[in-house]
């Protein structure tokens, strides 16, 4: 058989993975953690944030609203009607994220003159918040003025209103109609699931096609290779399947637990076959690079220059962040990035149950990467065996 | 007499170092050959470019008849090669190791499992050929490396300090099972050592190579009757110790106590036809110049004399030093290994 070299250098790199197992186990757990850990964190909602309010409008619709904001549970209501300046303090202290101050006249706003006030600042609902957490900033904000808006639409309003003014109460409203364009229910895990298993992906065919030539040249294991009579470009070949084959057994390996976490994804057979066609291609493009850094690259750096690679990869892909939430300058990069086509091809076909006709484009430019980064490992692999430049260690001691 | 190996002015540099000069030697065939050199000298540069891993920056050379440069697949069908260091899969039975290396010298499917049992027996580990390599000891491990080196049924095995790092007695076993083959295989065999007994006992050949230069070649008894008949080795007394080393040993050459005088501190080493005449007339002549001698003895030469004739200084004060490095470059491969397990 022609590829006899290839397929028993294969077999011995299984054999390695399979054995070593805190590697193996570690390598499975970092999907799960990440699925579970930031699936979960960032969904976008909230509970329980600590707030306090502080009522000075002993009229109904602020009545109203201040339960409202206490039922809510996107709230932690911890202290109320205190002064601002405990509030202040609170905030300082951590105790709280937010205060919420619903002034005098804010009722009055309400109702048409001569029985109301008109708006102006210091009629406004107050939101003082702890802006250093971003997030939560926001959120309180959005939450405040969904709130209110419950509120204007409560009966015990309306019925004040008519009580004070003896009109029927028409509340002028603008309100934004939206449609989920796919099925309901989707939480921020299932729109992280494609980048996890494209991260994967990433971070197995970085340390798992490269790692094993770096070790095996250290130690000189690649003189013994090499002393044989077989064609280098088989034992290159060798390396490189045996990276796709440890890259698609974890993407196996994420695809079954996002179906057993009930992730929501389109399980025909074409979208299964286009998921294993762009994590294939991504890998091999991913296992190029490894291999072509293998040849120079020290044992003890890997780690280090991995993480560089991976890093960006990983989060100017739009697989976590958004890339509208980026500046332009770094939105280059994203569309740079391999990663990108294969994270938005993905997240299609798997959430959306997109055509696969759609999503060519996306398998065209992260198989043009993959094709390109091969050329260059295997090449960089086979110049440096053939040239026997490969850098053989001076060791005089064997261990015993 | 065929040669199996032949190296005709082999030089090999790294980025200006020069590791390998103008290497001349040639290995019969059927014969045990060794170089003997300390750290450093070229000893595994020589065997890499023999074995077609490092190419020569210039000179020539043939294995079993084929040019390393431009014949390199002839010359790699033909050897079996056990490096310095140890290359195996710890994590990989000792038959999943061979296995491998059964395929990458394409040998015939059908043969693969006989032949490497056959192997394994060759070097007693055909009952656990099923073990982790990780289990085993230093000694089988290097058997095992040994055992694989066989596998293609070379016509020249090449093996760099088959026993560095090894102790005495599974130093013995492995050149037991190296003498077997050499015998029963007819096998020619180009071996290195930093081991002075082991070249004067184990070798048929040995060549005496420091800093990539070979400064002399040939069977070990040879080199020491060349060396002289008998060896004269004395201490003289400190009292008279305001001589530098330098004029101690001018003053000494001046004597003309015999040939190859060496002096180290205070130790002084010579050589004579006839010890036991030679003594008096020594003591004598050193008396007469006003030094004191504190001990003398006589003994036969050994290859370590013959060592320090040629470098002017002895392989063991090489291994001195060496020790704490060897020390040091076993506990990175130790890292190495563990970091591998991880
Ligand atoms: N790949 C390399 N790059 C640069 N220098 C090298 C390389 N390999 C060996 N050398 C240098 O060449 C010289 C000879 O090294 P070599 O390994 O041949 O010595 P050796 O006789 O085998 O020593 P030891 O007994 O320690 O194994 C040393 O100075 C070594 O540092
Ligand atoms: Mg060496």
């Amino acid at each position: 058989m022609v590829l006899r070299a290839t397929s028993a250098i294969w077999k011995r790199e299984m054999r390695k993975w399979r054995r070593n197992r805190t590697q193996l186990i570690s390598s499975l757990l970092l999907p799960i953690l990440f699925l579970l850990v930031i699936g979960n964190a960032y969904s976008g909602t909230f509970s329980d944030i600590p707030v306090a309010i502080t009522n000075l409008d002993s009229e109904t619709p602020a009545q109203v609203f201040q339960e409202a904001l206490q039922n809510s549970t996107s709230l932690s209501v911890v202290a109320t009607n205190i002064s601002i300046s405990d509030a202040m303090a609170m905030i300082d202290d951590g105790k709280i994220l937010g205060f919420i101050l619903i002034p005098v006249n804010f009722s009055k706003t309400l109702l048409p003159l001569p029985w109301g006030v008109t708006v102006s600042p210091s009629t406004r609902i107050n939101v003082t918040d702890d802006n250093t957490n971003l997030m939560v900033s926001q959120a309180l904000e959005g939450l405040t003025a969904q709130v209110l808006n419950e509120t204007l639409h409560d009966n015990r309003v309306a019925s004040w209103f008519t009580d004070v003014t003896h009109l029927p109460f028409r509340l002028s409203e603008l309100s934004i109609g939206k449609v989920d364009r796919y099925a309901t229910g989707f939480t921020f895990i299932d729109f992280l699931a494609p980048g996890i298993l494209l991260m994967t992906v990433l971070f197995t065919s970085l340390f798992a096609a490269g790692m094993p030539i770096i070790l095996d040249r250290e130690v000189g294991y690649f003189d013994m290779l090499l002393s044989t009579p077989t064609r280098r470009s088989d034992i290159v070949l060798g390396f490189t399947l045996a990276g796709v084959t440890k890259v698609i057994a974890q993407a196996t390996f994420v695809l079954v637990i996002a179906i057993v976490l009930g992730i929501h994804m389109a399980l025909t057979p074409l979208s299964l076959l286009y998921i294993y066609v762009l994590a294939t291609l991504l890998g091999l493009g991913f296992v190029g690079i490894s291999i072509a850094m293998s040849v120079k690259i020290e044992l003890t750096a890997v780690q280090f220059v991995n993480g560089l690679i991976n890093f960006p990869v990983f989060f100017l892909s739009g697989a976590f962040y958004p890339v509208e939430s980026l500046p332009t300058w770094l939105r280059t990069v994203v569309y740079l990035n391999p990663m990108t086509y294969a994270v938005d091809g993905l997240r299609a076909v798997m959430i959306k149950g997109a055509s696969i006709l759609t999503v060519i484009p996306d398998v065209v430019f992260v198989g043009v990467f993959a094709l390109l980064t091969q050329i260059l490992g295997n090449l960089a692999l086979y110049l440096a065996l053939s040239g026997r430049q490969i850098r053989i260690r001076h060791r005089s001691q064997r261990t015993k | 007499m065929v040669k199996t190996v032949e190296a005709i002015d082999l030089v090999k540099q790294f980025d200006g170092l020069t590791a390998v000069d103008k290497v001349n030697m040639s290995v019969e065939k059927g014969e045990l050959f060794g170089l003997l050199g300390p750290n450093g000298a070229g000893k595994t540069t020589t065997i890499k470019m023999l074995i077609t891993l490092l190419k020569p920056t210039s000179g020539k050379a043939l294995v079993a008849g084929f040019d390393v440069l431009t014949e390199a697949d002839e010359v790699r069908r033909r050897i079996g090669y056990v490096p310095q260091e140890s290359a195996l899969d710890v994590r990989l039975t000792a038959a999943e190791n061979l296995e491998l290396f059964a395929e990458l010298y394409g040998l015939p499917k059908s043969e693969i499992k006989p032949r490497i049992n056959e192997v394994l027996e060759l070097v007693d580990l055909d009952k656990r050929k099923n073990d982790l390599v990780a289990h085993y000891s230093g000694g089988m491990k290097r058997r095992l490396e040994i055992s694989r080196g066989l596998l293609p049924t070379p016509q020249v095995l090449f093996l760099d300090e088959p026993t560095l790092g090894l102790d005495p007695q599974s130093r013995r076993v492995v050149w037991e099972f190296i003498h077997k083959l050499q015998k029963d295989w007819d096998l020619t065999i180009l071996t290195t050592t930093h081991y002075l007994d082991e070249a004067e006992r184990e070798m048929d050949r040995v060549a005496i190579i420091d800093k990539g230069t070979i400064m002399a070649m040939g069977r070990p008894e040879d080199l020491k009757t060349e060396f002289g008949k008998d060896v004269v080795e004395l201490v003289i007394k400190s009292t008279d110790g305001g001589d530098s080393g330098e004029q101690l040993k001018s003053k000494l050459l001046s004597l003309e106590l015999g040939t190859d005088l060496s002096v180290s501190d205070r130790k002084v080493r010579l050589g004579v036809p006839n010890g036991k005449t030679a003594l008096p007339l020594i003591m004598h002549k050193i008396e007469s110049v006003g030094l004191g001698v504190e001990s003398i003895s006589v003994r036969s030469p050994s290859l370590d004399d013959v060592f320090i004739k040629y470098t002017g200084r002895g392989i063991r004060e090489d291994e001195g030093a060496q020790d704490s490095e060897d020390t040091k470059k076993q506990r990175a491969m130790m890292m190495a290994r563990m970091r591998r397990r991880v």
